[in-house]
């Protein structure tokens, strides 16, 4: 216990911002990563071109139908890759410092392990952060792309509108597709979906301090991100057995991250007192998830 | 083993401690009807279990246009009851979703009741007539599943309203329906005038005098309307009415003599 006090004292958060830094810039470089990201970002660019999802009965429900589609569509493909580069991202940190014996050398140097946990952790946070920046400007330029198109049209009608009574109505439908369009509750979609794929990086990297096999660590943060998803059903279930809820309150509830699905349908609108209390739980989590990795790393034999 | 057990514990210990705040999440998720039902045999049995699976990762919204999709493919195949249940587990993924529960119920009254009715293949003409009402009856049902999760949309009110109007040719019901429509700020204009028409066509004369006379009395100005539909239908209604001069919105014009030769 002593050698762990030991180990805050003299902490440096410079320390922690070269390996983050130097993290980040060892993950961009590496193949995976990048076909990753190139992937996600095609994936979400060819969002613009679908043409012919909208069943709708009048061109307005044709064009929210669509919208619909595209927000669905690219929201689901950041979510995606967004865990596979987080799961990836992290799950490889401790196991290839380990393999190609650098971490001897980073520890031997006044580092402690404390410092390089956090310092992989917030490389891996940030990684996330700058694909969720670059996918969702993807994503906000296809919808854009295909929203203005419908708001020509929209316009287009209002202009050609017979009286004021249609012309009001073509005004109305115009203004329900630009609300679809630009919709400001998207961000809060994504401020929960960085917050999910933060919790997600530092349960893998969590995984990763007691194992020696990416694989496994890989495969352990896929199952708890599955399980994660699952937690609040589960909970309803077995409200009544102590060993169940014992285990689940091993797992946070990712279910509640999830936000994309609700604003995109837009029946109400996300207050943000609901994000910053979500964002709250994640963040207790994250603290929890990182404390537990420094315990089990600050005692790993290397 | 010791730092294991640490490990557990401070991984448990947001579990209980944040108890009141997840409480307060789950409670507010509620009450913005946040989610869909849960994935149960029946659906999963119906989206497969790759889509299932896509469901527990998270992705509902997904799932629910990838069966929307699907279920159209079933339309083109004339598949209408596999259509049918892929638009109930769609529209029990996301209740919230206005769009679903409207293009479902137009495809059932409309484009599957019609094709049934035509359907001279396999049944007759009264065979046929009898399987469209049949469809329009779910088209009903499912407006009104719809109506009870989107209370404060005018939408599923006034689709509901075009159906008794439409297909069920009772335009009291469909009065009653755009009356309820017409209440929400966002209703477009001629919502309002459907009401108060149909009341016309259901016999109600009076109150479809008062409701015409409500929309005139509106600022001209500031009210987007069709002002010359109205004027023509007030004028319509008071002479079939036959209100007399002094109480008329519109006086009769009293006819000039024809000029003398």
């Amino acid at each position: 216990m002593t050698e762990m006090r030991k180990e805050w004292v003299g902490f440096s958060p410079r320390r922690i911002w070269t390996i983050a830094l130097n993290t980040l810039t060892e993950s961009v470089r590496q193949k995976v990563y990048l076909i990753l990201i190139l992937f996600a970002l095609v994936l979400i660019a060819s969002a613009s071109f679908f043409s012919q999802f909208g069943f709708g009965e009048t061109g307005e429900q044709e064009a929210l139908e669509q919208l619909k589609f595209i927000k669905d569509f690219c929201l689901g493909a950041i979510s995606v890759f967004g865990m596979l580069i987080a799961i990836v991202g992290t799950a490889q940190l401790i196991p290839n410092e380990l393999e190609s014996r650098t971490i001897y050398t980073i520890l031997a140097k006044p580092v402690r392990r404390f410092e390089f946990l956090l310092g992989k952790y917030l490389g891996s946070a940030l990684l996330v952060l700058v694909s969720l920046t670059m996918m969702s400007v993807m994503f906000g330029a296809a919808l854009k792309f295909k929203g203005d198109n419908y708001l020509r049209m929209a316009h287009e009608s209002v202009r050609q509108a017979q009286d004021a009574g249609s012309a009001e109505d073509l005004v109305r439908q115009a203004k329900r597709i630009h609300a679809a369009v630009y919709d400001a509750d998207l961000v809060k979609a994504l401020v929960l979906a960085y917050m999910k794929l933060a919790l997600l990086a530092a349960i893998t990297l969590l995984v990763s301090t007691f194992s020696t096999s990416m694989v496994f660590n890989v495969a352990m943060a896929l199952m708890i991100f599955f399980a994660g998803h699952l937690v609040g059903a589960a909970k309803e279930k077995w409200a009544e057995s102590a060993l169940a809820r014992f285990l689940l309150a091993l797992i946070p509830d990712l279910g509640v991250f999830n936000l994309a699905d609700d604003v995109i349908l837009g029946s109400t609108s996300v207050p943000w007192a609901y994000v910053g209390k979500v964002a709250a739980y994640g963040g207790v989590y994250l603290i929890a998830v990182l404390a537990a990795a420094h315990f089990i790393f600050a005692e790993r034999e290397m | 083993m010791r730092s294991i057990l640490i490990a557990i514990l401070l991984l448990i210990a947001p579990s209980w401690g944040t108890l009141p705040l997840q409480q307060r999440i789950e409670h507010e998720r509620l009450r913005l009807k946040f989610g869909g039902a849960p994935v149960t045999r029946q659906m999963r049995d119906v989206m497969g279990q790759g889509l299932a699976i896509g469901l527990l990762a998270g992705f509902r919204g997904i799932v629910a246009d990838f069966l929307w999709i699907q279920s159209h493919s079933h339309w083109e195949r004339k598949e209408w009851l596999q259509q049918y249940n892929e638009m109930q587990v769609v529209t029990t993924l996301q209740p919230q979703s206005v769009l679903f529960w409207d293009v479902g119920a137009w495809h059932m009254a409309w484009n599957i009741g019609y094709a049934e009715r035509i359907d001279t293949n396999d049944y007759t003409l009264a065979q046929g007539m009898k399987r469209e009402m049949v469809w329009h009856e779910r088209a009903r049902q499912f407006l009104l599943r719809g109506i009870q999760n989107l209370p404060n949309r005018y939408d599923l009110y006034f689709k509901l309203g075009w159906l008794y109007d439409q297909k069920f040719k009772d335009p009291c019901l469909a009065a009653e329906q755009y009356g309820l429509a017409a209440q929400f700020a966002d209703a477009p204009a001629y919502v309002s005038r459907m009401h108060c028409r149909k009341l016309a066509e259901c016999g109600k004369l009076g109150d479809a005098y008062q409701c015409w006379k409500r929309i005139w009395f509106q600022d001209h100005k500031t009210v987007p309307q069709s002002w010359g539909i109205v004027e023509r239908e007030i004028r319509q209604i008071e002479n079939e009415m036959d209100i007399p001069d002094s109480q008329r919105i519109f006086p009769r014009q009293l006819l000039k003599p024809e000029p003398t030769r």
